[in-house]
């Protein structure tokens, strides 16, 4: 590797970046490795192995011919590593503001990096010599989204039957989506992809991280059973009131949705059940029957207030007890929700003013929700502009950076391993230039699993 | 101004670094440097001639006179100049394509400094401080321009045509993308831009400098050469829209425009003729009749010289003017043809009469457009101002209306801009030479794929014609009969060399954003059907300056004109030979050097003649074709059932060439042997040094007349590629016409399993041989095609579930309606060949696109014993590992435009790491232009070769004995070179008997 500052040139690693000549003024950026390149895209993200940031490039092919470093040090430092590498074996950051992500704030406070796990949190801390000190305005985990749609290839749902718990999106996840790099410029390091929502039974959702190598990055390969108790699944009838064609896929309607919910998981309890023609019973059965035990977990989405009402109706005719997915009317049924102890993972501020199946949205439902002591998460791709409308409509920002944080982890099962700054769990942070919930603030860098990955320029 | 700021500095420099006597030698530099550089530089080698300097350099002697005496005015001010040192670069021991007088210079130098070529010859002298490159073992040429191109243009831009000419080029042009560079890479330094080829009459097109909007410098931060550079007109256009029938509406409509833009011009110069007319007889009036002279000469008159000036004319437009009677006497008689009443007030009231005449209005003026040609803006307002004070008490001449569109037609009718015209087939062809001849056009022909009976028209006109695509995108087909067609027009004219061939300019008439960047390809394309190799390189390189409107500042390494240069790793014309350094205005703007070894080059030296100067018998020779037909003369119409052919260009197995005798008995080869063994009784044709190899294979290749069944299961193992192949198909004919004779073809895409693939030998001597019923792979679709939401699966995961299912022996039954016999019939058939596939004696084919897909795949297979080859893939680099260790192989898509230089390297980066490949297309031409990308991307030419010509056959035929094998049919092709180089063409093909 060759450094020259000023007029780049860097002649680098793997035979990634071969050679960087002239500055140029679009902005900076992250090079990322295998990264999906030449569709139509000005720039080209690439990486020379690990990480290094340099503003932006303009490339030949996927070879980048131009940048600028951002920052010396980091250069030098990849220099000096040789590979280019950035992985910070062991660093000490020191926030004015810490949230730790289960409603707690330390001001000021300390989190200790080692080996891409947090080691030590505290109001200070030992360090011994030779850690590498950051210090930045605030820091909080990494976001947790706990239901999102990057990165399927070839479709999330397998439209052509209503019930397939068989699907699994994990089998079809790229991992070099281009979208990933975009959620972790949003301080975004952990997703809950799931299934579309226009079968019943939609089948398996899947928790991984958005940066990361190899196997390392997935937390969850089947995560839950996904199910959709709301309209969607009928929208794939294209029979339109013709009842015998080859155009009718069930469910017609939302009583329709309700009865293949009933009748399946009633067939899944039986010890002989009759046979359907078109579904594998064998395969199946046994998936759903998992889910009635509780042995695996089920996320359904429902949005409007009767539905949600239905879907606990079910939930405890067979003795599951799902996470709402959705809630666009959970203010309207507080006192259920709250007597079945539920969790929410509340897509509804990712939607715009008019709610998905024209439910009646409040913006303040995160705060109403929080005040009944209720456990939600706010999900739905970008993660910290919902925190601050919520915020803006009278959440504590407490409470906003940990529905985004703690809560979705703990709702996905994944607690003791991101979401919070706590000693053991994965070293996902996200730094800021001020109070993480003022628009004005930026993120500064975001680190996922110890490795820096970006200057969060896209805020 | 700067231009003379420059010139000071340069001055300062020269008087430091030179010697101090030839201080007054820079001066005149200076002053040359504003009018004419190259003037100025013929000026200094008559000074260097003149000391000690014998550089074997353009010299310009009328410019040393005017130098000098200039030298002498700007004397004074050097003194005070600030001193800022030029900055020279000069490259050195290379082979210079000149593209001037000097032809090829073997081991000469270049000296470049300030955007500009200074020297050029064999022994320059490079001043102290320059920047040397040693160019030994390399090329070079002047940039390279491509005279089609859609670089810059948007979509809307490059697609959307127009007919009524209002549209330009440069309004579309968006040098903020990436496939700038790429191109530049290439070695395109200029790409000719213009309004989409299908409308009749789009408007003006653009030269623009490729590279990055952001990276250039100084007078190239807009990239704008010249602008406009022509105006674009078409008949049909690219795409051969419409009838015969309308395009003779499109014929008609044009030249109703056109002769609206003449009459339109007529009544302007008509109207200023009175105007002026006017203003004289009142000048007259003035000053007395002058009884001395007749009425008319009064324009020679002094005092109507100035009445003239007075009415706004100026000197600068009056050289305009066309040669002959005096105005005065013109107006009154002679050009007055249509009205012949020719009174002062009679020419002024009717507008739309009148003699021709300058000045017209410029656009710059009145329209708000772009000036043009130097005439100043806004005279015409005040030419009009002025004319109507002078005329106010007489009657009035009548003001035409201005009229923006007739404006842009009025530099092609004054031959200002050439008109580029696309035309493709005879009828048109004559069509638009007419309308040439009609309105007096500089005629630039482009496209003429379908000359025909045109040929002679094209051959009698002097317009240049702009000839392309060679390497076609679309199925080779039109490059495979424009091919054809083009040999012929090339060939000798009634045994004389052909003149056509010297006007011919090579282009891509590329529809993607990158397209220019094969320009090359297309010229050595242009080569194999025999246009020469001078004659290819000069049209992309002066001769394409020259259509585009760049001839005086691009195009040739002469002193003078923008240091635009290439160096190739090799001959230009050789594909396989890598663009090592690409200059672009004095600066380095792209350096592989350091990527390539010494080897690199001295590989890519390759035999194919060097390019001779314009004009030497050789020249001459080449372009009558003779080169090509030493070879074919050596062999007979019928071959005897026992001959042997000799060749020092034999393929062996490996890829390499040997020097060896081939001995053929009854289609069959019967032996390789030194050439004294030979046995005696054996007739013995000796193809000298032309390369004999075995035929090319294509390891994908859709067959287009078996359409794509849709079958009710998504499993269709059962479907038989081979089925429906029609062996005498025309699809057929023209692979074994470019040299394939043998393709592993494989069914539509549609069905997730799709079924078997089979390999084909073509000739018909070999069908009915062995191996053609049997399957040679099972075929999986993992791509969108196979998703169907009416039918299971929808989705990749449910691809991938069924083929996990279908592996693992699970879940196998059919939907079809079939009788029970039938469905067990079917079913045993199923597993039988799922059983092969799972011990890998069966291969698959697995067609994926996108990453997702890839690394499905390589999830499916992981673990399991299946051989397998991916079709398709788009990204190869993060994959390579793994295809390596699962040993799973790659079949790869031809070059088209839009393929990316990286993705070759990454292709040439897997096979190092140990990924296998195969070569996938649809014509001859399309396997040895990908073959020959990834050679130029660093694989080594036996492993090109010995993909074109025998990994596919390993990989299908485990019968396979190799091409060129004792027992082997003697199937085998003789090239006029190495096939690797698309220079070379296929000049006997031998299909067995």
């Amino acid at each position: 590797m060759k450094k020259e500052s000023g007029n780049v040139t860097l002649r680098i690693v793997n035979q990634t970046i071969r050679r960087v000549t002239r500055p140029d003024l679009l902005g900076p950026m992250l090079f990322r490795r295998r990264e999906q390149v030449g569709r139509a895209r000005r720039l080209v993200l690439l990486v020379l192995s690990g990480l290094l940031v340099v503003s932006a490039g303009a490339t030949v092919g996927n070879r980048l011919i131009a940048a600028r470093p951002v920052s010396e040090d980091l250069v030098a430092e990849s220099a000096a590593k040789g590979a280019g590498s950035t992985e910070l074996a062991s660093v000490l950051i020191q926030a004015d503001e810490l949230h730790v992500g289960d409603g707690q704030v330390l001001r000021p406070g300390m989190v200790w990096v080692v080996d891409g796990k947090i080691q030590a949190v505290g109001a200070a801390l030992e360090v011994p010599e030779g850690t590498e000190l950051r210090q930045v305005a605030a820091l909080t985990p990494g976001f947790v989204d706990a239901a999102a749609s990057v990165g399927v290839a070839g479709g999330a749902g397998e439209v052509t039957s209503e019930v397939t718990p068989e699907f699994v999106v994990s089998e079809a996840i790229d991992l070099l989506d281009a979208e990933f790099a975009r959620q972790v410029d949003r301080g975004i390091t952990t997703v809950h992809v799931t299934p579309s929502t226009e079968n019943v039974f939609a089948g398996f959702g899947s928790v991984l991280k958005t940066a990361g190598q190899g196997d390392g990055r997935w937390l969850q390969k089947q995560s839950g059973l996904c199910l959709s108790m709301c309209n969607d699944p009928t929208s794939r009838n294209a029979a339109r009131g013709r009842p015998e064609t080859v155009y009718m896929r069930q469910p017609t309607n939302r009583m329709g949705v309700v009865w293949i919910l009933r009748s399946r998981l009633h067939s899944a309890g039986q010890e002989s059940p009759a046979s359907v023609p078109g579904v594998n019973l064998e395969v199946i059965n046994p998936l759903l029957a998992d889910m009635v035990a509780g042995r695996t977990p089920a996320y359904a989405v429902s949005r409007t207030s009767y539905d949600i009402e239905t879907l606990y109706r079910i939930g405890d005719e067979f003795g599951f007890v799902p996470v709402l997915v959705g809630g666009d009317e959970s203010y309207k049924v507080v006192d259920l929700l709250k007597q079945k102890q539920a969790k929410v993972v509340f897509t509804a501020l990712s939607t715009g003013a008019l709610g998905a199946e024209r439910s009646e949205l409040r913006w303040s439902t995160p705060l109403v929700l929080a005040e009944a002591g209720i456990e939600f998460a706010l999900a739905g791709d970008r993660l910290l502009d919902q925190a601050r409308f919520a915020r803006r409509y009278g959440l504590s920002a407490a409470d906003a950076v940990a529905s985004i944080t703690g809560r979705p982890a703990k709702i996905l099962g994944i607690e003791d391993r991101v979401g919070k700054l706590a000693p053991g769990l994965a070293a996902d942070l996200v730094a800021f230039s001020g109070d993480p919930l003022q628009v004005t603030s930026t993120i500064e860098w975001v680190m996922i699993d110890g490795q820096l990955q970006a200057n969060g320029e896209d805020q | 101004m700067i231009r003379a700021w420059l010139g000071l500095r340069r001055v300062v420099c020269w008087s430091q670094t030179l010697r101090p006597g030839m201080v007054g030698l820079a001066l005149f530099l200076v002053v040359a440097m504003g009018a004419d550089w190259a003037e100025a530089r013929g000026a200094l080698r008559l000074q260097e001639a003149g000391l000690d300097s014998a550089a074997a350099t353009t010299v310009d002697k009328d410019a040393a006179n005017a130098a000098k005496s200039a030298a002498a005015s700007e004397e004074s001010s050097v003194e005070n100049s600030p001193a800022e040192p030029l900055v020279y670069l000069a490259i050195t021991n290379v082979t210079l394509h000149t593209m001037e007088r000097d032809g090829v210079i073997a081991s000469g130098t270049v000296l470049m400094a300030d955007g500009k070529i200074v020297a050029v010859g064999k022994a320059v002298e490079i001043p102290a401080g320059a920047e040397v490159i040693d160019g030994q073992g390399f090329h070079l040429t002047p940039g390279l321009i491509d005279v089609r191109s859609r670089l810059y243009l948007g979509p809307s831009s490059a697609d959307q045509a127009g007919a009524d000419g209002s549209l330009d080029a440069i309004d579309g042009v968006d040098r903020f993308t990436s496939y700038g560079q790429e191109v530049l890479a290439a070695g395109v330094t200029a790409v000719y831009l213009q309004p989409g080829a299908s409308g009749s009459l789009g408007g003006y097109g653009a030269t623009v400098a490729t590279g990055s909007a952001e990276g250039s410098a100084g007078e190239l931060s807009s990239g704008v050469l010249q602008a406009p550079a022509a105006v674009q007109m078409a008949l049909g256009g690219v795409a051969r829209a419409g009838t015969s029938r309308a395009r003779r509406q499109q014929y008609e409509a044009l030249q109703k425009r056109l002769k609206d833009a003449k009459d339109y011009q007529k009544a302007w110069d008509d109207y200023r003729a009175a105007l002026k007319k006017q203003a004289e007889s009142k000048a007259e009036s003035k000053a007395g009749p002058p009884a001395e002279k007749p009425a008319g000469e009064a324009a020679a008159n002094p005092a109507a010289d100035e009445a003239a000036r007075g009415s706004g004319e100026t000197p600068a437009n009056r050289p305009r003017r066309r040669p002959g009677p005096p105005p005065q006497a013109a107006g009154d008689g002679e050009e007055t043809t249509i009205v012949s009443d020719s009174t002062e007030d009679a020419g002024a009231e009717r507008p739309a009469f009148g003699v021709v005449q300058e000045p017209r209005p410029q656009r710059g003026g009145r329209s708000g457009g772009r000036p043009m040609s130097g005439v100043p803006a806004g005279q015409d307002g005040a030419q009009a101002a002025a004319g109507e004070a002078a005329g106010a008490a007489a009657s009035e001449p009548k003001k035409p209306a201005f009229d923006p569109l007739k404006e842009r037609l009025l530099p092609v009718l004054k031959r200002e801009l050439p008109v580029r015209f696309e035309v493709r087939q005879a009828e048109e062809i004559g069509w638009a030479l007419s309308l040439a001849q009609e309105f007096n056009l500089r005629l630039v022909l482009e496209g003429l794929t379908e000359m025909k009976s045109a040929t002679a028209a094209v051959r009698e006109s002097q317009a240049p014609v702009v000839l392309g695509p060679w390497l076609n995108g679309a199925g080779g087909r039109e490059t495979a009969e424009a091919t054809r067609a083009w040999a012929e027009v090339f060939g000798p004219q009634d045994g004389a060399a052909n003149a056509l061939v010297n006007r011919v300019v090579i282009a891509t008439f590329s529809e993607a954003p990158a397209g220019s960047k094969w320009l090359r390809q297309h010229a050595a394309m242009a080569v194999a059907a025999g246009l020469s190799a001078d004659q290819a390189l000069r049209g992309m390189t002066i001769e394409a300056a020259q259509v585009s409107g760049v001839g005086e500042r691009l195009g040739s390494l002469r002193p003078g004109k923008q240091a635009d240069l290439v160096l190739f790793a090799g001959q230009p014309l050789d594909v396989t030979a890598p663009v090592a350094l690409v200059i672009q205005a004095g600066k380095v703007v792209w350096d592989q050097r350091s990527q390539m070894g010494a080897a690199t080059v001295q590989a890519a030296e390759s035999p194919v003649a060097e390019s001779p100067a314009a004009g030497s018998p050789a020249a001459e020779s080449l372009a009558a074709g003779a080169s090509f037909s030493d070879p074919v003369k050596a062999l007979p119409a019928v071959l005897p059932a026992r001959y042997a052919v000799v060749s020092r260009r034999l393929l062996t197995g490996g890829g390499s060439w040997m020097s060896s005798a081939m001995l053929v008995e009854d289609g069959r080869i019967a032996g390789c042997f030194d050439t004294s063994e030979l046995p005696a009784d054996v007739p013995v044709y000796d193809l000298g040094d032309s390369p004999v190899t075995p035929g090319l294979q294509s390891a994908w290749w859709v067959n287009p007349s078996a359409g794509t069944p849709i079958s009710k299961d998504s499993n269709a193992a059962q479907q038989f590629a081979a089925d429906g192949f029609d062996p005498s198909a025309a699809n057929v004919q023209r692979l074994l016409e470019s040299g394939v004779n043998a393709v592993h073809v494989v069914n539509g895409p549609d069905n997730v399993v799709a079924g078997q693939t089979a390999w084909l030998r073509l000739p018909p001597s070999s069908s009915g041989g062995s191996g053609e019923r049997r399957g040679a792979a099972e075929q999986w679709v993992l791509t969108e095609r196979a998703r169907n939401i009416e039918r299971f699966p929808s989705t990749l995961v449910g691809q991938v579930s069924l083929l996990r299912d279908r592996l693992a022996g699970r879940g196998d039954a059919t939907t079809l309606y079939l009788p029970e016999a039938a469905v067990a019939k079917l079913m045993a058939q199923r597993s039988a060949q799922l059983q092969a596939v799972q011990s890998g004696k069966l291969p698959v084919v697995v067609a994926v696109e996108s990453d997702g897909e890839i690394d499905a795949a390589l999830r499916l297979l992981a673990g399991t014993e299946v051989q397998a080859w991916l079709y398709g893939a788009v990204q190869v680099r993060p994959f390579a590992e793994r295809l390596a260790e699962s040993g799973v192989g790659l079949i790869v898509n031809p070059i088209s435009e839009s393929t990316f230089d990286w993705y070759l390297e990454d292709l040439v980066d897997a096979q190092a790491r140990g990924v296998s490949l195969l070569l996938a297309g649809r014509h001859g031409n399309e396997l040895r232009a990908t073959a020959a990308a990834l050679v130029a991307a660093g694989m080594s030419r036996d492993e090109a070769r010995d993909l074109l010509m025998h990994r596919t056959e390993y990989a299908f035929d485990p019968n396979a004995l190799g091409a060129l094998q004792v027992g082997a049919p003697a199937e085998f092709l003789v090239w006029s070179g190495d096939p690797l180089e698309l220079t070379s063409r296929l000049i006997w093909t031998s299909w067995g008997k």
